[in-house]
């Protein structure tokens, strides 16, 4: 069965590139570009890993975060940061609160990306 | 209450901080702030919230000497500042975030300050949004961490929402909350 990633982000390019990269190395990918359209389509779908922009309009990456945990259906999924942020360690300290897997910078390797993604779903 | 010898602490250990300030006793804090970073060296003090006459004003009146302070105001709207002015770059209005990070980076990179006062991301709110302001914070404190300049970033406690500030706190070292 194919591995599910679902890509949160609000810029377009980046989510087709991304889905592009994953659905050639065979995964499913699920496109949401806000905050709030993850949590909907999280209604629908149960991904093995949530990959995370952190500034998005509305609901910030952390904000969303917070919801998936605070609700049972949703709190054991996977979720990575995928961001242009680099966090202090407060910051970080707030992602291992959130249970974060990994957070993984902008711009990316297309090679480091897809190696750290499948060791995250377990098919390294 | 926070203790002024443990905020010193606080700015001595750590290079950036979200101070969080209440609305009642703002301007008591700003200058107690003021005074501490006056203390330990040079300051560069961002003002969105009040011109620089009126914070010339304020320090008078607590015998804060402003040698060593450059100011940059965001609030006065001179585009022309008068020659004798030294410590003090005018920019065009609060919302403007680009002039404002250049004037920010370019006063840093000219002078030997300790640390910046950034009075207030609270203001700034009414100018931007959430987003705008969590990418300005997130590309001042990362460019202030590579200058090795202290940043200390204010807000007002009943001026921004919670959501904003567990955003903003994953750049920042430490939340100093003052006030009660």
């Amino acid at each position: 069965m194919k591995k599910k990633i679902m890509v949160v982000d609000d810029e377009e390019d980046l989510l087709e590139l991304v889905k592009a990269i994953f659905e050639e190395e065979g995964f499913e990918v699920i496109p949401a570009s806000s905050g709030a359209e993850c949590l909907e389509k999280l209604k629908e779908v149960k991904p093995d890993l949530i990959l995370m922009d952190m500034m998005m309009p509305g609901m910030s990456g952390r904000e969303t975060t917070e919801k998936i945990r605070a609700d049972p259906n949703t709190k054991d999924i996977k979720v990575a940061f995928l961001t242009v942020a680099r966090f202090s360690e407060v910051g970080k300290e707030i992602m291992k609160e959130l249970n974060v897997v990994d957070y993984i910078t902008k711009p990316f390797e297309n090679e480091d990306l897809v190696r750290r993604v499948k060791k995250l779903v377990g098919e390294s | 209450m926070v203790e002024v010898a443990n905020i010193k602490a606080d700015i001595k250990n750590n290079q950036i901080l979200l101070v969080e300030v209440a609305n009642a006793k703002y301007s008591e804090e700003l200058v107690t702030l003021s005074k501490l970073l006056s203390s330990l060296g040079n300051v560069l003090y961002v003002s969105i919230n009040r011109p620089y006459n009126s914070l010339l004003t304020l320090f008078s009146q607590h015998k804060i000497k402003t040698d060593k302070f450059f100011f940059v105001d965001a609030v006065t709207k001179t585009a022309k500042p008068s020659k004798d002015l030294k410590n003090v770059k005018f920019i065009s209005g609060p919302g403007a975030l680009t002039e404002l990070s250049l004037s920010i980076f370019a006063s840093v990179e000219s002078h030997d300050f300790y640390s910046m006062l950034f009075d207030s991301l609270s203001t700034l709110l009414i100018y931007e949004n959430s987003l705008m302001i969590t990418k300005f914070v997130h590309n001042l404190t990362s460019r202030f961490r590579t200058l090795k300049t202290k940043a200390i970033l204010v807000i007002v406690k009943e001026g921004i929402g919670s959501e904003l500030v567990k955003d903003l706190s994953m750049f920042v070292d430490k939340i100093i909350r003052l006030g009660g």
